[in-house]
């Protein structure tokens, strides 16, 4: 955890901005706005003041907000942050827009459409789940032996802890790929070694370390889920 | 600065210093909803994530938190008033009314809210919480998570530990692990989580409410490090500044938090 303490401050024009790393706001100067007035610092609170809360912008706080006072009690505070919140990166290092197609979204679990239909199967004909299947998932499936993998080979020690393959259904194609991952570990197909990316077709034998499986698809030419209608539990 | 997803309903009290923070992440819109509410003796405090998965997350957890504050502001300082039985009734009424949110088209919704809320009075707590929302307890260089969380991954954790399914089965429904078993919206509650008895507070101690923007990055361990031994509003800082390091070049899901502090 960084033990340098950042003091965020608001320039008129609604940025916020790490004074302790830039004089005046970084965002103005980018958009070339002017200063209207100067920036308003926050107040320095003393970290080992614990009997005095540190109070900000108070009287912007917004929200059905009820008081008995003419503004919060001293003992309320707020980080300066909401929409307008920015990083403490430099302003050319400030994030784009990043793809969310990674989120997770809460769901129920009693909906039918929020479970993932299954779009084919990795079968192990080699190695400890001799005889088990792992369902592949439309997107990327990712193969490796620590918990937070899509398919997790816990207990296969030539396995990679790291992405050791990842296999791809891409849905508007109806196309399975296999492509290694960033580990130290192999990846063959049919006995050929994989270096970026190779098309699956049924029945082909994919090696990990060790570990034979053998590839089943569902989905394909003659099916896709996008075929079906959605069935209700 | 200017927090529009909050309903404060605040009188003065000096018992309990308190903090909080909200932010919207790389999500498009802001699903996160909370609330303070104080009185002279008392303090509640409540978060509410909008069920991104499903229609109209931050109508759901907006109402929700409407519903929670206006309630519990009118038995604030009745403790002994608010048992079990009492604040199933308050989820049913919230759960009720969530569950008939309609669409612009005028069909249901189906929109859903988590809850996590505590309530504290002349030093002792009550929690109520539906969903996968956390409340930490931090005190003397611990932290307790206080709340379970009613999601799938926490059946397959006691399947798992009765020997119902084997660790590859385990591992691969933990793929879909985080859908809601419990939420604000169900029509009709099966499952919440609440204290049978008050908690009892020390000097010093930090009561942490946080949505799950904030545990999917920050561990338990690096929350209690970044809390402790500090007021509420440099906690909160110094929360959500590891909160950003932690998801620098990844995506953030709405992330709040309200800190109490017990003085």
């Amino acid at each position: 955890m960084s033990e340098n303490r950042s003091i965020k401050a608001k320039c008129p024009n609604g940025h916020f901005y790490n004074q302790s790393k830039y004089a005046s706001c970084p965002y103005c100067a980018i958009l070339n706005l002017s200063r209207k007035e100067e920036d308003v610092p926050p107040q320095e609170e003393a970290a080992s003041d614990v009997s005095d809360a540190f109070v900000r912008d108070v009287s912007d706080i917004r929200g059905n907000q009820e008081t008995a006072a003419e503004q919060l009690p001293a003992d309320v505070s707020v980080y300066s942050s909401g929409q307008d919140d920015v990083p403490d990166d430099t302003p050319e290092e400030m994030p784009e827009d990043t793809p969310e197609d990674d989120d997770v979204r809460t769901v129920s679990f009693y909906t039918a459409e929020s479970v993932d239909p299954v779009v084919g199967w990795l079968v192990c004909i080699k190695g400890k789940h001799f005889g088990d299947y792992f369902e592949l998932f439309a997107g990327r499936n990712e193969i490796g032996r620590s918990a937070g993998k899509d398919i997790s080979l816990y207990d296969e020690p030539s396995i990679s802890k790291k992405t050791h393959a990842v296999v791809i259904f891409e849905p508007r194609h109806r196309t399975f790929y296999i492509q290694a991952g960033d580990s130290h570990g192999l990846t063959y197909l049919n006995g050929e070694m994989i270096v970026s990316h190779q098309q699956m077709i049924p029945g082909s034998i994919v090696t990990l370390g060790d570990v034979v499986f053998k590839f089943i698809p569902l989905c394909g030419e003659d099916f896709d889920w996008n075929d079906v209608e959605t069935v209700q539990k | 600065m200017s927090f529009e997803n909050c309903r404060l309903m605040l009188n003065r009290q000096n018992k309990y210093e308190f903090s909080f923070a909200s932010v919207i992440g790389t999500r498009n819109s802001q699903e996160d909803y909370f609330g303070v509410v104080t009185s002279e003796r008392s303090i509640v405090a409540c978060i509410c994530d909008g069920m991104g998965g499903l229609e109209n997350g931050a109508e759901a957890s907006e109402m929700s938190v409407d519903i929670f504050t206006d309630e519990i502001s009118s038995v604030m300082d009745l403790f002994s008033y608010q048992t079990p039985e009492y604040y199933l009734s308050l989820l049913d009424k919230m759960d009720h009314d969530v569950h008939r949110i309609k669409k612009t088209d005028g069909s249901k919704a189906g929109a859903g809210s988590t809850l996590v809320s505590v309530f504290i009075c002349d030093g002792e707590m009550k929690w109520l919480s539906v969903g996968d929302s956390t409340i930490y307890l931090v005190r003397a260089g611990k932290i307790t998570r206080l709340n379970q969380y009613h999601n799938y991954q926490t059946l397959l954790d006691d399947k798992l530990s009765k020997g119902l399914i084997d660790k590859a089965q385990y591992l691969r429904e933990s793929r879909k692990g985080h859908a809601l078993t419990g939420f604000i919206g169900m029509g009709g509650i099966s499952r919440f989580d609440t204290c049978q008895v008050p908690f009892h507070l020390e000097r010093n101690d930090m009561i942490v409410l946080c949505s799950d923007g904030v545990t999917n990055r920050v561990s338990p361990d690096e929350t209690m490090q970044a809390v402790s031994g500090k007021s509420a509003s440099r906690a909160v800082d110094v929360l959500m500044d590891l909160l950003d390091e932690n998801s620098r070049g990844k995506s953030m899901d709405n992330a709040t938090t309200v800190i109490i502090r017990i003085k």
